[in-house]
């Protein structure tokens, strides 16, 4: 395409969208809006010249690459736009302004990220996602959620300074602000590096995925579940390919998830569990960073991003018809909501990589890639974790959700247009998952999109080998009957109410618990000192406490009127300060 | 909030009454009728017991079809060699998760207000 339209990132087409969408009133028009952008960035996409700069910009001796589409950025923005507009028609019953304007927004964001060639405009899109997606958690309305909406913009606005600062290092350093290839040593890339970690969810840094996904409303956590995770991912395979301690973090990060999405009792919580593992893979492909490893990576979030949503969207059905996710008070729901199920077990299939369904064609790209770069280790480690895949979103979600126990709820079956969300998902998981009988057809057509297409690897996999299917059913097969013996000999842990401790106990115990204690202490210590300081810190402390804290000024009426709106503002501001003080 | 509570499926076997179908959709009975009749359990556990027998043994049989030579399985290392490796590693690793679900859920389960912020529902209203 040429022409001016040429030169404009798809990516802020939905953010032009999601501005408007913010200022109409009038819920036909957002949901156009919803729909039409999509659809017109994805025409856009698909007629962009690949592999050159189609915008850029120098401002204050940066070089600057708002628009640039190459392989790699171009499977995963086709993906962002594909859930994008499945998730406009998923939203279609809601009339909410600010959900409707955020959630385009933050898509918009994502996209527009894949196709930043500097580090500057990607911080500007990075931060973006952060500052708008936080507002689909505040939306649920409860405190739970405003609580953990602001652990979660904590986190990723740090993800997003450290990404700066990573940034301007590595510019100090080389003079070199451009997107590319780095490798650990230098301290700018190592923030960069834990900037991504953040955002990917690294061991130890994953704690808001799990935090915050599940407390988001229905539709928000199907949008939230598409974009950050998998623009990290992006950003990995885009800047430390074959960055081998990569293939380590990866696999530990399949591995400890599903110890915690087993005994967790909120079925949305045990989806965002194995979001976090599913990331694993990706990380540890992404580490190995062969073609065929790259490759593997950019299929499985491809795919991911399709079954992810709709099972998803399927437990989002469940919470809008019956109020809640929780394992122990769901159950039988299959009686009065089939097509939910039916949808819900095609994505539990595609997750467990079955044959005929994506997650096998697309898993067995990096599988392979690991075990050709002769880790044995990790390679032993993602099979284990395969299995467990299996456990939590193969069999706890759909078993636990539909059968099981009935718990005597009789709701009724979702609603047209989020059947028809999760019917357009399946689709895609079947569709991109069957055998290729004619060329372009089936796995062969996600194939041709990848990022290394004419890899010799790549061109020469065969998923559908018999080989490779019989030891697939093996593991399957194998794994579902140790469901079966378990369940049947009572082995099988109840589901029962109750939270998980996860390691982000050391601040919202540990360090709650120390500011609240050096609070107290220092009203205690502070007027005793002696002289104008001691009377005037104290009261300083008094002033911010009656703002800030949970019975203060900023906190009280509406949660998010003051609070979340001045928080978002003064963390705006302090990263404008960081940035041009820099 | 002990973990010694008989689960519940346990405690309904099919030989207490039936859950109540009233309410179920034709769609529903159509497809997953078959899943709420008693004899269910047992007809899955012997339908995976020969399944998972079948595909472990069909693996040798393959194996000496390939002729001299020539093998079935493309092995990546020695471990995976092994005959229904896939098989044992699949049964293994899911068994060890599940019944890692006891002392994990002992250990790391608390109460829902153990966050003083996390008492509350997830917030949404139902819309049966």
């Amino acid at each position: 395409m040429s022409g001016l339209l040429g030169t404009i990132n798809p990516g802020l087409v939905l953010i032009l969208a999601g501005l408007i969408a913010g200022m109409t009133p009038v819920q036909r028009v957002r949901q156009g809006l919803a729909l039409a952008a999509p659809v017109i960035a994805l025409l856009m996409l698909l007629t962009a010249t690949r592999d050159t700069d189609l915008a850029t910009m120098s401002m204050m001796g940066f070089d600057m690459v708002f628009y640039r589409v190459d392989g790699l950025s171009f499977i995963f923005a086709l993906a962002f736009l594909i859930a994008a507009l499945i998730n406009a028609v998923y939203a279609l019953h809601q009339d909410s302004q600010i959900e409707d304007s955020m959630g385009l927004a933050y898509m918009g964001a994502a996209v527009a990220a894949c196709f930043c060639g500097d580090f500057i405009s990607l911080f500007v899109f990075w931060e973006l996602t952060a500052v708008t997606s936080v507002f689909l958690i505040f939306q649920s309305g409860t405190r739970a959620a405003y609580k953990a909406g602001m652990r979660y913009l904590g986190l990723h606005v740090l993800s997003g300074v450290l990404l700066l600062f990573g940034a301007m290092q590595l510019y100090f350093a080389t003079g070199d602000i451009s997107v590319r290839q780095l490798e650990l040593g230098n301290p700018g890339v190592l923030l960069i590096f834990l900037a991504l970690g953040i955002k990917a969810g690294f061991p130890f840094l994953h704690t808001w995925l799990a935090d915050a996904y599940p407390k988001a409303t229905v539709t928000g956590t199907v949008v939230l579940s598409a974009f950050t995770t998998k623009l990290a991912i992006y950003a990995l395979a885009r800047i430390f390919p074959g960055e081998t301690s990569l293939v380590w973090i990866g696999a530990i990060m399949t591995v400890y998830p599903v110890f915690f999405a087993v005994v967790e009792n909120d079925l949305r919580k045990v989806l965002s569990f194995s979001l976090n593992n599913q990331l694993g893979f990706m990380v540890c492909a992404i580490g190995i960073g062969t073609p065929l490893a790259l490759n593997g990576a950019a299929a499985h979030a491809f795919s991911h991003i399709m079954y992810k949503s709709l099972l998803f969207m399927s437990m989002g059905a469940v919470l809008y018809r019956t109020g809640t996710t929780k394992a122990t008070e769901l159950g039988g729901l299959h009686r009065t909501m089939p097509w939910t199920t039916v949808f819900c077990l095609i994505g539990a299939a595609s997750i467990s990589a079955f044959p005929l369904f994506s997650g096998f064609v697309s898993k067995s790209l990096s599988m392979s890639a690991v075990a050709y770069a002769g880790f044995v280790i990790p390679w032993l480690m993602l099979l284990f974790a395969s299995a467990g895949v299996l456990e939590h979103s193969g069999i706890k979600i759909p078993y636990f959700a539909f059968f099981g126990h009935d718990s005597g709820k009789r709701p009724k079956e979702a609603p047209f247009n989020m059947l028809l969300a999760m019917g357009a998902a399946a689709f895609i998981c079947v569709g991109v998952g069957l055998p290729a009988l004619i060329p372009g057809f089936g796995f062969d057509w996600l194939y041709s999109i990848l990022p290394y297409a004419d890899d010799p690897k790549t061109m020469g996999y065969e998923p559908y080998t018999a080989d490779h299917i019989l030891t697939q059913m093996q593991l399957l097969i194998l794994a579902i009957f140790a469901f079966v013996v378990l369940q049947r000999i009572g082995a099988y842990p109840p589901e029962k109410r109750g939270i998980i401790l996860d390691t982000d106990i050391l601040w919202r115990k540990l360090g709650y618990g120390l500011a609240r204690w050096s609070g107290s202490v220092w009203t205690k210590v502070g007027p005793t000192m002696s002289g104008v300081f001691g009377s005037l810190s104290s009261r300083a402390f008094r002033r911010l406490e009656a703002a800030f804290s949970p019975r203060g000024t900023l906190a009280r009426g509406e949660l998010y009127n003051s609070m979340a709106v001045w928080t978002v503002v003064l963390l705006g501001l302090s990263l404008l300060v960081a940035f041009f003080i820099r | 909030m002990s973990d010694s509570t008989k689960p519940p499926h346990l405690s309904d076997h099919g030989e207490h009454a039936l859950p109540d179908d009233s309410h179920t959709r034709p769609t529903a009975k159509l497809l997953f009728g078959w899943t709420s009749k008693p004899w269910t359990g047992r007809l899955l556990f012997i339908l995976f017991a020969v399944a998972s027998l079948g595909l472990i043994l069909v693996e040798p049989l393959l194996e000496m079809a390939a002729g001299e030579g020539h093998h079935f399985r493309h092995a990546y290392f020695n471990i995976d060699a092994i005959t229904g490796f896939y098989a044992w590693w699949g049964f293994g690793s899911f068994a060890l998760v599940v019944l890692a679900g006891w002392p994990l859920g002992r250990l790391m389960r608390r109460e829902e207000d153990y966050y003083d912020d996390e008492s509350e529902p997830a917030g949404e209203e139902p819309h049966p």
